[in-house]
């Protein structure tokens, strides 16, 4: 095949989304497009899930890659890393990055991400104040931390936001020998993973391990030190005033849709796609935490996981049959590509001995019937698990201690199929699953 | 250890057993000629309700620890004392089919030949009394023809008023496996319920409940209207019988009038007399069904006639056969021990008698009169005429009927003393003395089954802590009493001979009970005597023990124990109304016995085995009934008569006639809320024998509108919410108790109720409390696990018991789900070590297995078992598994440096 005869791919951003869909095109049909990756971050494709543990200390930068440099090389993709695109032209059929480079595309895709959430205070700019979400960062707050075990040092961390991510980072910390408190607006942490029981668990462990949790806690600005560079104390609404050498911010995620709005795409929220990733432009496509499918906004990886083999049907589709835009209307395009269903998110938290599961609602969200709720206790373990039923259909499940049995419930979650709010379903949900 | 042979504790079929020489199990005996090895469920459980654990073990006095000394001593103050205010007569015995021959001769030798006094009855009143009173109203002897070679022999079998495939199991084999061998055999059974035994007949009749009475009265017309009959055996051997035959046809002539009566068809009902008369070979056994009515004395009577108009009278193949439900009613019978006999099958108002049994004894005190009948007996208690009573192994609160009243009765009693084997039983609840008997297993002695084979028990493990056979006990207050001279025995032999003796004592065939030959057996011979058959008259002294020739069956020459050797026909009461029934209570319930309980459960309720068959009391009706009613399956029922009332299960049962309900006699205030049938049956008794009507109670039933059904099992006896059903049972070391209530329970009643030796819990509960689930760990592991629900529970028991046992504090946290639950965990849900992976939920385990197969980098363990290959969150874990999973050989080379 003639390399001009190729369609050329164009994707921006190369975070999970992009390394995933790349991954599956070359695995459905290699060679198919001329893909050129472009990636802010220095060093792009890598696994983001793992900063946590890399922050932890329980892996190494290594381990993070998704695929070795050989294997673009290998696929004749083009990376171009540490520059950013900063212009799109959707009458050429171009981009523009930052350092002036100049790409055509026949197909362009936006896996932009997201960038971390900010407080709005005085004193976020000081040294010190961080986000963790690049390798850059987590490879800084790894550099803060260093020597806090040392017995002389009284290295302290002040994390705020309760969050999945924000005890995944107050744990990392911990380990690294800071001394760590998470600040909270809410009564207990994971509050929107956890209900009450669960929270107040999760705090006793933290508690346990010397990590203090304040709740229901407003921040009013970060002051600095004598020189007035670094961070020194965070001070909250109460007057409290928290001493800190780091603070992390962790208090979730804002779609990163600059490009999009330049191209007058469709954005609410993110940049508005349908199940075939679709955006408003019929070569444009948008996955991964810059998208939104109705209203479902995404921050896990699964569900981007789905999105990415979805995408790489639809792209080798659209590029072998010169189909236009795939819709309802048009049977035989739907009928022979998946398109994306939503799912059920279990969210489990990655600190190494506290096993936390979550799936599925708490509450029902137009309060109209009532969930039912059961829940087991075991005294000796301090083991802990919930569900929430909507008539004869597990709706939700939370766990804490023992999270052996958390696919069984998102299976039963996920196919809806009945599961009687029973003792046996809490207890025993494989059977259930099995009938 | 030497093979012991013995007999079995339950019922009259009296099986042999012995204990495997190797393991010392128990083991049906080969040699033994009731069952020939066979043994029942109940019997095969033996071995599991010999533990210590619910044995009384020490004498108790006025609620407190005695020695057997003080305890002797206050026996014998407290009966001196009563008998010197009130006279003898206000002293009483109650005693048990449950004893050994020797303890029962022993007990009747004080009361009557010392003390003074026939108040001496026994439970044997509420089983056997009445064919006791046809016997010897018909026979002039207590005499049962036949023996369960018979029923293999026959033709003809005909059961009337036994269960016998649950009540007496072996014999019921034997049938079955004759039955098997000549088709041609045919087997009728007259029962008003459908039950097991009736399942298995060629022809059920099932017949209104107690109009056998009519059914026989119907069938001696018939024999004599179709000329079915021995004339000449009639002629030459019975007196009154065609008085009888004219009374008979007057009233029951007619076919069609009898069916109705017995709600049968004339075809069946025609089909079974036709079946009689033309079977010269022909059994009819009759048991509780007959005994326990109001007119019970009449229909057995009328069993007999029949038999005597053709002839068929002790013959192989050919005999009435009361079968006897208590392992020794007949030696109790033997010995004496109901208050209107005196000894050795001898009246206590034949003055001959009386003469030679006081000669024999040596006593000048023996009371001329009948004694009061059980349910006599227990009024003059309630009277203050009776003002010591001595009860011995047997349970009257829970027997008797009107039981509530008998409660009363013992409580308001001056002076009560209870021999038995366990701690807790109703009865025991009451007694002001307790006194610790030895337990079957521990005792020596003879017991007769009811083909009249005197058979041993031995003993073959130790006496239970300060336990005592009942006849050293009894011989020790008759010492304290002053009566040591009569009662200087040293064992159970001693006993023994004396028995033989005065059975023998001046018979030379003037009384049927003679075992004269006995009487000189040395203790070895004692100890090695085999099972035989009474009677063996003194002529065989001279022959061997081992060539003991016992009696199989009696009458074929046709020569009865009356006065002029025939058989007396003596006219019957026909009842003037069948139905007991009225619009207030508009049920009859029968009652009896289930497969595999005995009595009031005290020992077979200890074996888990026995208890997995039927575990709840309940009460047993026809579907139809239940819709009319209202009532599920499994709901809880109030069952109420005139005298009282009873909080059961329902179950259904389309055996049961429409109108007619069923309920066990065994569970009992210390098994169950409210599950005493006593308490409902009125004191109604057969006018000859005293014997209550057990059969007929009119009842009425409405569902108990239950909110939630529980399970309890704990280690130790536990306190219950109250106002509640329940229904204990013992598994093992375990009680097990099902709940059910109207009023709701909380958590923390729950807690609060059982939560003295509990360290931690485990729970499960739901919003508004439906569900709960409580797991409460002590020192030294599980110590109770209780579920509550809507609706019944559905566990695995056995499996659950099982693991709450090996539960103790190391248990992992894995097993905790399931064994809440109480349902072994799904074998596909195969768990082991925490779980590494949630998105392909593979557990730890599973990945040092792959890595053990070889997997020696992250991405092979993921191609291997998917783990790590989804977020990839778990690659760290995995990594750390690589670490610490290293391959052999790299160990090997760090051990050699
Ligand atoms: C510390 C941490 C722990 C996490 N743990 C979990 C977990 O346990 N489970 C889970 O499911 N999810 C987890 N997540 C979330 C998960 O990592 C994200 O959902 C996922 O990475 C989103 O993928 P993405 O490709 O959409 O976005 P990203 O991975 O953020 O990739 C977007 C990339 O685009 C780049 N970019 C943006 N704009 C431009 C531009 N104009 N030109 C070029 N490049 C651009 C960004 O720099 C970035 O590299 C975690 C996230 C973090 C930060
Ligand atoms: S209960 Fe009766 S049938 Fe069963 S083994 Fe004992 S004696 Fe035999």
């Amino acid at each position: 095949m003639l390399v001009s005869s190729r369609k050329r791919l164009l994707i921006v951003g190369h975070g999970m989304a992009a390394t995933r869909l790349v991954r599956d095109l070359e695995e459905k049909s290699p060679g198919q497009f001329a893909i050129t990756i472009v990636g802010e971050e220095k060093l792009g494709g890598y696994n983001r899930v793992l900063l946590s543990s890399l922050l932890a200390g329980e892996s190494d930068e290594a381990s993070l890659a998704m695929q070795d440099q050989s294997w673009y090389r290998q696929h004749e993709i083009l990376l171009i890393a540490g520059d950013a695109v900063s212009g799109i032209d959707l009458g050429r059929q171009s981009a523009t990055t930052e350092s002036g480079r100049k790409l055509n595309w026949d197909y362009l895709v936006l896996a932009t991400g997201s960038r971390a959430a900010r407080l709005p205070i005085p004193g976020v700019g000081l040294e010190g104040v961080m986000t963790l979400r690049t390798l850059h960062e987590a490879k800084q707050l790894i550099a803060r931390s260093r020597d806090a075990g040392n017995p002389e040092s009284d290295k302290k961390a002040v994390v705020v936001g309760g969050g999945l991510l924000g005890l995944e980072a107050a744990c990392a910390l911990w380990a690294r020998g800071m001394q760590v408190t998470v600040v909270h607006n809410e009564s207990w942490p994971m509050n929107r993973q956890l209900d009450g029981e669960a929270g107040e668990l999760l705090r006793r462990t933290l508690e346990q391990r010397g990590i203090g949790f304040i709740p229901e806690a407003n921040c009013v600005r970060f002051e600095s030190d004598a020189r007035g560079e670094t961070v020194s104390t965070l001070l909250l609404a109460d007057g409290r005033r928290l001493p800190c050498t780091t603070a992390v911010m962790a208090l979730g995620i804002i779609p990163e849709v600059s490009l999009a709005r330049q191209l007058d795409l469709v954005v609410e929220r993110a940049i508005v796609v349908d199940k075939w990733l679709q955006t408003s432009d019929e070569r444009v496509f948008a996955l991964g935490e810059c998208c939104q499918i109705e209203s479902e906004l995404f921050g896990l990886v699964a569900p981007i996981y789905q999105q990415a083999d979805i995408l790489s049907a639809v792209l080798l589709y659209k590029a072998t049959t010169g189909a236009e835009r795939i819709s309802h209307d048009v049977d035989d395009h739907a009928s022979v590509l998946p398109h994306y269903q939503r799912q059920p998110l279990p969210t489990r938290l990655k600190v190494s001995g506290v096993d936390v599961f979550s799936a599925g609602m708490m509450a029902s969200p137009d309060n109209s019937a009532p969930l039912r709720s059961m829940a087991m206790r075991d005294g000796h373990t301090g083991h802990y698990r919930r569900l929430w039923w909507r008539g004869n259909q597990l709706v939700g499940a939370v766990m804490f201690g023992d999270i052996g049995d958390s696919s069984h419930y998102l299976r039963l979650i996920e196919e809806g199929c009945s599961a009687d709010s029973s003792p046996a379903t809490l207890l025993a949900p494989s059977t259930r699953v099995a009938s | 250890m030497n093979s012991i042979r013995t007999t079995c504790p339950y019922c009259g079929v009296g099986c042999g057993l012995q204990t495997d020489s190797k393991s010392g199990n128990l083991l049906g005996d080969s040699q033994h000629p009731a069952n020939g090895g066979r043994l029942c469920v109940k019997g095969s459980a033996l071995s599991e309700t010999l533990g210590s654990q619910t044995r009384l073990l020490q004498p108790r006095v006025d609620g407190l620890q005695a020695s057997w000394d003080h305890a002797i001593g206050e026996v014998a103050k407290r009966l001196e004392k009563t008998i010197r205010r009130y006279g003898p007569e206000s002293v009483a015995f109650y005693v048990s089919g449950q004893l050994l021959t020797e303890d029962y001769y022993v007990a009747n030798k004080l009361i009557k030949g010392f003390i003074g006094s026939a108040n001496i009855d026994t439970n044997s009143r509420l089983c056997m009394s009445t064919a006791v009173a046809a016997h010897k109203r018909v026979f002039g002897s207590d005499t049962v023809p036949g023996c369960y070679e018979d029923l293999e022999l026959a033709d003809l079998v005909v059961l009337t008023g036994s269960n016998m495939a649950w009540t007496h199991p072996v014999v019921f084999q034997r049938l079955m496996a004759a039955k098997q061998q000549r088709p041609e055999m045919t087997i009728v059974v007259i029962d008003p319920r459908r039950t097991v035994t009736a399942e298995q007949a060629d022809l059920h009749l099932q017949i209104t409940p107690g109009s056998d009475v009519w059914l026989f009265d119907g069938l001696l017309a018939y024999l004599a209207m179709h000329d079915a009959i021995d004339r000449q055996y009639i002629e030459e051997h019975t007196n009154g019988m065609d008085e009888m035959f004219m009374a008979s046809q007057t009233r029951s002539g007619r076919l069609g009038e009898v069916a109705s009566r017995c709600g049968l068809t004339v075809e069946k009902l025609q089909a079974f007399y036709q079946q009689f008369a033309q079977t010269q070979s022909t059994v009819t056994v009759f048991s509780q069904g007959i005994n326990q009515s109001a007119h019970g004395v009449d229909q057995a009577s009328l069993i007999l006639y029949c038999h005597l108009a053709t002839g068929r009278v002790g013959k192989p193949g050919s005999s009435p056969f009361s079968i006897t439900g208590q392992p020794n009613a007949m030696g109790g019978r033997e010995v004496g021990g109901l208050a209107n006999m005196l000894a050795a099958h001898m009246d206590i108002e034949n003055a001959d008698h009386r003469e030679l049994v006081s000669d024999f004894w040596r006593s000048d005190s023996l009371p001329e009169k009948p004694g009061l009948k059980a349910v006599d007996m227990f009024r003059a208690v309630a009277d203050g005429k009776i003002r010591f009573i001595w009860i011995m192994a047997t349970n009257p609160v829970v027997s008797l009927p009107e039981s509530d009243r008998i409660i009363r009765a013992l409580a308001g009693c001056d002076h009560v003393v209870v021999s038995d084997c366990v701690a807790d039983t109703d009865t025991l609840r009451l007694a002001h003395i307790q006194l610790p008997a030895a337990a079957w297993g521990e005792k020596n002695g003879t017991v007769t089954n009811s083909e009249r084979c005197i058979s041993r028990q031995r003993a073959f493990l130790p006496l239970s802590g300060q336990a005592l056979p009942d006849w050293q006990i009894i011989s020790r207050v008759a010492e304290k009493l002053g009566y040591g001279h009569a009662f200087d025995y040293h064992c159970a032999a001693d006993i023994f001979r004396e028995h033989a003796a005065l059975s023998g004592h001046q018979n030379n065939g003037s009384r049927d009970f003679d075992i004269g030959a006995l009487a000189t057996l040395s203790n070895a011979e004692y100890d090695q005597l085999t099972p035989v058959q009474w009677p063996v008259p003194a002529h065989q002294t001279s022959v061997f023990l081992t060539q003991l020739q016992g009696t199989s069956r009696m009458f074929a020459d046709a020569r009865f124990f009356t006065r002029d050797g025939r058989a007396n026909v003596v006219p019957v009461d026909m009842p003037a109304r069948l139905d007991v029934t009225d619009v207030d209570f508009p049920f009859v319930l029968n009652t009896g016995r289930i497969r595999d309980q005995w009595h009031t459960m005290t020992r077979t309720g200890l074996s888990s085995r026995l208890q997995r068959h039927i575990s709840e009391p309940f009460v047993e009706l026809n579907p139809e009934d239940m819709a009319e009613l209202n009532i599920g399956e499994g709901a809880i029922v109030k069952v109420s008569s005139v005298h009282g009332h009873c909080v059961v299960r329902a179950r259904p049962q389309p055996g049961q006639a429409v109108g007619s309900v069923f309920m066990p006699i065994h569970w009992n205030d210390c098994f169950a809320s409210k599950a005493r049938v006593g308490a409902l049956a009125p004191s109604r008794v057969d006018p000859h024998s005293g014997q209550p009507a057990f059969k007929q109670i009119p009842v009425k039933l409405r569902a108990v509108n239950v909110q939630w059904h529980a399970l309890l099992i704990a280690r130790a006896t536990l306190p219950l919410p109250e106002n509640q059903y329940w229904s204990r049972r013992q598994m093992g070391d375990w009680q097990v108790v099902t709940l059910a209530g109207t009023e709701p329970v909380s958590m923390n009643t729950c807690r609060t109720l059982w939560g003295e030796h509990v360290t931690a819990w485990t729970e499960v509960e739901d919003d508004d409390g439906e569900h709960l689930r409580l797991l409460g760990t002590g020192e030294n592991g599980a110590q109770l696990w209780f579920a509550k629900a809507p609706q019944p529970p559905q566990i695995d028991e056995s499996w659950l018991l099982d693991a709450l046992l090996a539960d103790d504090a190391a248990a992992t946290a894995m097993s905790v789900p399931a064994l809440l639950l109480g349902i072994p965990a799904d074998p596909s849900a195969q768990r082991a070590g925490p779980l590494v992976c949630t998105c392909h939920n593979v557990y730890q385990s599973t990945v040092v297995a792959a890595i053990n197969a070889g997997c020696d980098e992250v991405e092979k363990v993921g191609s291997s078992c998917r783990a790590g290959t989804n977020c990839g969150s778990c690659i760290p874990e995995i990594k750390r598994l690589l670490a610490e999973n290293q391959p052999a050989e790299a160990e090997e080379a760090v051990c050699c440096h």
